[in-house]
């Protein structure tokens, strides 16, 4: 009936729909209709060419189409392919296949992606954080100073009044730093985890420990080390951290997805470095806060780093230097930070 | 054509299976996959990992037919999606709740890793197909429960020695919800089979162990021998030891994990029976393969990862070079109809925890 067109004719492989059979068959298109046919020559199917499912070919594997009724054909040979689906083959083939131009735009996108995104992703994810509700902060704040309190902190041992002194110093730095007045609260304990230490909490709670105390021989050394804290709650730098870290695995699990646990240690030990290296930088926001703040009330700007220095006394060079692996920068830096380069 | 079918159907035939893929293809799939998901921040891997088991199904091949994979990469990426932000939402809340979110995490994982763990199986069995005619996996929520969450938590109290009685139970309980269209599967494992499993890695574990403590009390017997008047020199020793520890015990463990997973492997084909009639052979010898896999791996990391796809082709290939199947008569007469392959979700997760580590 149909004028057979040998050449537009194609040997393979039927199979059957619902079972594992197979035999000996072709395919032809008529007009926008695929048809195939059986070894005897018996028409098995006719489908709209639109309803055939074609799948990209697995390179050095015949290709195979499917149709709606559940049978199958496949082919060796990529010129068959061409002739029968011309055009769609055509898309299936843009889409899975690149030509020597496509490769090296992509090699060349991929290669400034890292730039992109050292420089890009920090200023993404700070807009985020910056959407993120400040109730949030303070509830996060709220429940790690709860743990905190109940598990490595003891009462302060401090006579009142040098915590009363402190609170004044406090007071002073919170109305030269422009936070709200409720947004911040001083409060003293003791750790011997921590051993000399602050910290500031993203609920605003600064902890000032007895250790730190013992060690300062001045009221601006308190006070740097105070503004610094302060300066870590009003540029938000815990939320911004946990934004920055969430995104960071986010793409990492999403580049490397469906990697071996090889690549992803590799990239659990590079978001690491990348985080630290966030970390280095909200230290140094901090340090250029607490010298600006410093400046205003007249105290000094450099007498944190030399509270500091008592603090890491045994650490030598290492605690003086900035590495890629360390959490803050280093004392040298950091006093070049806070002298602002003078 | 009917004489001919009814002897068929009384011979045996060994059919080998093989990989005929190469690293030179693979690399050049992973390479472009790898990239285009960078430059799309993640979301082209959807397409990538569906082409990348294409590739690697399509080449192994059975009685002159390859095996095909029909996942639809959109719903990949959804279920990925989902997982994502589910993962986000938690640690979000686990900054707020620590102790109840970890507490309710753990019960969730409880709960959810049975279904996780049957939808894991389900995803990837329907959509693979072989001869165009789909596998199938219908799991069970209690039994997963069961062999997956209960029992290996029971056998903690037997300290280890209970093991390759989980494995087993584990293995059959998978491999007896498992179809080929309509024919289940079966296997029958001896627990005296399970514990000869074991001891192929045992012998390993000694001698490696023996191995490492030698060149430990080699380069630093004096220094450990110190540690006892001063601990603090522990701190000078730790660069050392970690380099020690890298460089011998994870390998080591490679080659033993393999190993086992060899002996293992062997078992479980071994005692495999498709349609009551079907079987199948593993001919993998443990150590040697633990060795070549070792070997694949060494130059993978040493290429910086390059050699990867190569290493996957090439472990692929000498696998399926180890592997048979005894048929009985021809294979054209397996019925069945495709199925919904349910959601990905469970799938995605399984993949992001490893639970699907071995699936084919």
């Amino acid at each position: 009936m149909e004028p057979s067109d040998p050449k537009k004719e194609i040997a393979g492989r039927l199979f059957d729909s619902g079972s594992s059979r197979f035999q000996p068959g072709t395919i032809r298109c008529l007009g926008d209709r695929v048809l195939a046919f059986d070894a005897d020559g018996n028409q098995t199917v006719s489908a709209p060419l639109g309803s055939v499912q074609i799948d990209p070919p697995v390179r050095g594997m015949p290709w195979r189409v499917r149709f709606p009724n559940g049978q199958a054909f496949e082919s060796n040979g990529p010129t068959g392919f061409d002739m029968l689906f011309g055009r769609e083959a055509g898309r299936v083939k843009r889409f899975h296949g690149l030509t020597p131009m496509r490769w090296t735009a992509l090699i060349l996108a991929s290669l400034a992606l890292p730039f992109v995104l050292w420089f890009g992703y920090p200023i993404a994810a700070d807009n985020v954080a910056r959407a993120v509700p400040v109730s949030l902060d303070r509830s996060i704040g709220q429940s790690t100073f709860r743990e905190l309190d109940g598990a490595v902190f003891d009462k302060s041992e401090l006579p009142s009044a040098r915590k009363a002194k402190m609170r004044a110093i406090f007071t002073e730095i919170l109305r030269a730093s422009d936070l709200a007045p409720g947004r911040a609260r001083l409060v003293f304990r003791k750790s011997d985890y921590f051993g000399a230490n602050a910290f500031a909490l993203p609920d605003g709670t600064v902890v000032m420990l007895d250790d730190l105390v013992a060690l300062a021989e001045s009221d601006d050394e308190i006070a740097g080390v105070l503004a610094h804290e302060v300066a870590h709650i009003r540029e938000r730098h815990s939320m911004r951290q946990v934004v920055r870290a969430a995104g960071i695995s986010v793409l990492a699990l999403l580049i490397l997805g469906d990697g071996s646990s090889f690549a992803e240690e590799i990239a659990a030990m590079g978001a690491g470095i990348v985080q630290f290296s966030y970390n280095r930088e909200f230290e140094t926001e901090a340090d250029l806060a607490s010298a600006q703040i410093m400046r205003k009330l007249g105290r000094d700007p450099n007498a944190m780093i030399a509270l500091l220095r008592r603090v890491y006394k045994d650490c030598g060079e290492s605690c003086e230097e900035t590495s890629i692996l360390s959490t803050h920068p280093g004392l040298r830096d950091r006093l070049e930070t806070v002298s602002g380069g003078e | 054509m009917d004489g001919s079918m009814q002897s068929a159907a009384q011979e045996e035939r060994r059919l080998p299976f093989s990989f005929s893929g190469t690293g030179k293809d693979y690399f050049g799939i992973c390479l472009r996959t790898f990239l285009l998901a960078m430059v799309t921040l993640g979301i082209y891997d959807a397409w990538g990992t569906v082409e990348r088991r294409r590739y690697l199904l399509g080449h192994t091949q059975l009685d002159g037919h390859g095996f095909d994979y029909h996942a639809k990469p959109w719903v990949i990426l959804l279920a990925r999606l989902i997982v994502v932000a589910a993962i986000i939402d938690i640690n979000i809340f686990a900054r707020i709740w620590p102790k109840e979110v970890a507490l309710g995490a753990a019960l969730g994982m409880f709960v959810l890793l049975p279904w996780l763990i049957n939808s894991a199986w389900r995803f990837t069995l329907r959509n693979m197909s072989y001869r165009n005619l789909r596998f199938d996996f219908k799991g069970n929520y209690f039994q997963a429960l069961w062999y997956f969450v209960l029992l290996p938590f029971l056998a903690v109290f037997a300290l280890g020695l209970a093991s390759p009685l989980v494995t087993r139970a584990q293995a059959q309980y998978v491999a007896r919800h498992m179809k080929y269209g309509d024919a289940p599967f079966s296997l029958e494992m001896t627990v005296g089979g399970m514990y000869r499993v074991l001891l192929v890695a045992i012998p390993l574990l000694v001698l490696i162990g023996a191995v490492i403590g030698g060149v430990l009390g080699a380069l630093y017997g004096s220094e450990i021998a110190a540690l006892t008047d001063r601990p603090e020199a522990l701190g000078e020793l730790f660069g050392g030891l970690i380099m020690v520890v890298y460089l011998l015990m994870l390998p080591a463990f490679v080659l033993a994990a393999m190993s086992y997973r060899a002996a293992l492997r062997n078992a479980v084909l071994c005692g495999a029976v498709l349609d009551g009639r079907h079987k199948f052979e593993g001919t993998l010898r443990p150590w040697r393969y633990g060795l070549f896999v070792l070997g694949s791996w060494i130059v993978a990391v040493l290429s910086l990862g390059f050699a990867v796809p190569w290493a996957v082709v090439r472990i692929r290939r000498y696998q399926m070079d180890h592997t048979v199947m005894i048929a009985q008569g021809d294979l054209d007469d397996f019925k069945g109809r495709e199925r919904d392959a349910g959601d990905a979700v469970g799938a995605e997760t399984g993949v992001m925890e490893g639970i699907v580590g071995g699936a084919f």
